[in-house]
């Protein structure tokens, strides 16, 4: 038999020893990246808290001042509120998908977005009623799991979304989170199944396919 | 986290595992990998051909052993006719006319009959068996015969290339061949070689005789014969130099066919030999490589079929969402979504990277242990379709023996050819 410089043994240590710091290395660029994408979506979060902060004050400002003057600029915000926050979706959406091996650090985040989503859909409607906009806001309500048709509802508001621009708002809430003004929403609104959708504060339980959506916006 | 994650892990890390140790094996011994002993003597080798319907190829098989660069005078080549219904009768008959070769013919009675009928009747101390559809290079038999000065030493195999690299299929194999020059040469470090290759391996023929020939109840004969040569304690020797040149399936069908009965015969062979698992007598093939292979094989199975359900799930359900919108990829748009793509980068696609780069590294090193050129102008495509297909072949081949084996084969006969 050809000779082999050293014994069996060492190449079994030296295998492992290689392998791990491949294999520890591989896990700790994932944690890495992980966390720098955690953290691009927290401060993502926070951009947007602060802008919804503005409108408010902004709002307020009008409210106080009586004038409708402030209108345009509002509804120029309401429209980069709706694109931050379908950016922020789009980047949780990627991060949940992505998230398979460590799913737990996803729903912190998930809930500071869902807080600054449904504050933004609140001073949306403000603004709407302020300055009598006529967009439409949509509640979207749908659950990860045993929810089929969700995810076909989701792409039918989407094909919406991309047709009328910013003659629609919508807002995609996370039923499976035991949060407070989630369960406040679903009571208001009487959500007892997924998907269903509050258009203009209307409630639509079940999936509303593209012809129905089509006449109801 | 969740079972499934902890399983593909752990499986990714077992493979990476045993690709490190190949690696540092060959980076370690990869000086001396290409030195073959010098034969202290003339060796008189009997070279034998089974041939059956090998009309086409036949003529070549034998003009690349009268080729040989080796004093005439020390070998013999025996064709055997296995009942053979073309004109294979006919060519072979041309050149024992002259002299060239003795002719044997046969009733066709199998691969496995027809060489033990040859050994029979051969004369030499060493047995060279080569396919009527491969070609010896004609250095072939120097760079064998060097090895037997060791008393302990029964077999040798050769190196096989592929000829044709034409259909996607075949590119494949090209490179698979060269990762197998590379693999058996390491092997055969370790003494752990379990299988001698129909095209160009050679045989000590007193050794083949104790433990009975090759058996003609098996699928591998080839892989049976390696396994008693293991069984009985002798070693079984690689050389990079000696290379034979062989065809490979075009078709995937001749392709499933042929991967059906490699895979079959393995299965049915390690079973034969089951005591050799975690045998410590049976040494690194025992204790190491074939609990280990079986664990490789799971592993491939598991992780590929994995991967592929996740992608038709995926497929499936873009499917289903944009038929709920009538087919209008105007829900498809999103702009936004592109930069963000960095969002979707996780643990397995890091995981995926790493055995992307550790493939790559490998077939560098089949390569250059094969002497070939990288020429990516040529053989661009051979590597891609190597990387991105070959573990969704070997699922597919692996999985349709495994039925084969539990559903269809109920008595282990032996094979014929095709």
């Amino acid at each position: 038999m050809a000779e082999k410089k050293h014994s069996t043994n060492f190449y079994f240590i030296t295998a492992f020893f290689v392998s791990s710091v491949i294999f520890i290395s591989g896990i700790g660029i994932g944690m890495i990246i992980n966390e720098l994408k955690s953290s691009s979506i927290s401060s993502s979060i926070e951009e947007m808290s602060s802008s919804l902060a503005d409108a408010e004050i902004e709002l307020l400002l009008m409210d106080y001042l009586g004038s409708n003057l402030s209108c345009d600029y509002l509804m120029l915000k309401s429209s980069d509120l709706s694109i931050q926050s379908a950016e922020l979706g789009n980047k949780l959406d990627l991060f949940e998908e992505s998230n398979q091996v460590n799913s737990e650090s996803y729903i912190p985040l998930k809930e500071d977005y869902m807080r600054v989503l449904i504050k933004n859909w609140l001073t949306l409607e403000n603004i709407k009623k302020s300055c009598n906009a006529n967009y439409s806001t949509i509640l979207y309500f749908y659950n990860n799991e045993g929810c089929a048709s969700c995810e076909n509802q989701a792409f039918v508001l989407q094909y919406y979304k991309n047709l009328m621009q910013n003659d629609v708002m919508i807002f995609a809430i996370d039923s499976s989170l035991n949060m407070g003004i989630i369960e406040l929403l679903r009571y208001n609104y009487d959500i007892h199944e997924y998907p269903s959708l509050v258009i203009n504060g209307e409630p639509y339980p079940g999936y509303q396919n593209m012809t129905v959506l089509g006449g109801l916006l | 986290m969740e079972l499934i994650c902890l399983t593909v892990l752990g499986l990714l890390y077992f493979v990476l595992f045993i690709s490190c140790f190949w690696l540092i094996v060959f980076l370690d011994n990869m000086s001396e990998l290409k030195k073959d002993p010098n034969p202290k003597k003339k060796y008189f080798i009997s070279a034998i051909v089974p041939a059956y319907n090998e009309e086409k190829t036949i003529a070549e098989t034998i003009n690349s052993l009268l080729k040989q660069n080796y004093p005439r005078k020390f070998f013999e080549i025996i064709v055997i006719n296995d009942g053979s219904t073309d004109a294979t009768r006919k060519k072979c008959e041309e050149y024992s006319k002259k002299g060239l070769i003795r002719l044997i013919n046969q009733k066709n009675g199998g691969k496995a009959n027809a060489m033990n009928n040859a050994i029979k009747r051969a004369k030499g101390e060493l047995i060279y068996v080569l396919d009527a559809d491969s070609c010896a290079d004609e250095n072939s038999f120097k760079h064998l015969i060097g090895y037997f000065d060791n008393p302990r030493v029964a077999a040798v195999t050769s190196s096989m290339r592929v000829t044709c690299k034409e259909s996607f299929l075949q590119k494949i194999q090209w490179v698979e061949y060269l990762f197998s020059i590379l693999m058996r040469k390491i092997m055969s470090l370790f003494n752990c070689l379990y299988v001698t290759p129909g095209p160009g391996s050679i045989y000590r023929k007193k050794v083949i005789k104790e433990i009975g020939g090759f058996s003609e109840e098996t699928l591998t004969e080839d892989m049976e014969i390696a396994f008693n040569i293991q069984h009985h304690n002798y070693v079984i020797e690689n050389s990079l130099n000696s290379t034979v040149l062989t065809n490979t399936p075009d078709k995937l069908t001749n392709l499933i066919k042929q991967r059906r009965r490699w895979y079959t015969g393995f299965i049915e062979d390690s079973t034969s030999y089951k005591h050799f698992y975690f045998n410590k007598s049976k040494g690194f093939l025992g204790r190491f490589l074939l609990p280990a292979n079986v664990l490789t094989t799971i592993a491939l199975i598991f992780l590929t079929s994995y991967s592929v359900y996740t992608i038709l799930d995926s497929f499936f359900v873009s499917y289903s969402n944009i038929g709920a919108v009538e087919f209008n990829f105007l829900s498809m748009i999103q702009p936004e979504k592109l930069p963000l793509l960095i969002y979707g980068i996780n643990l397995y696609t890091i995981m995926g990277l790493i055995f992307m780069i550790v493939s790559i590294i490998i077939i560098y090193f089949s390569l250059k242990t094969s002497d070939e050129e990288i020429n990516l102008k040529n053989n661009f495509l051979n590597y891609i379709f190597y990387l991105f297909f070959y573990s969704l072949l070997m699922t597919l081949f692996w999985t349709d023996s495994i039925i084969y084996k539990l559903m269809f084969r109920k008595n282990n006969k032996g094979w014929k050819y095709g």
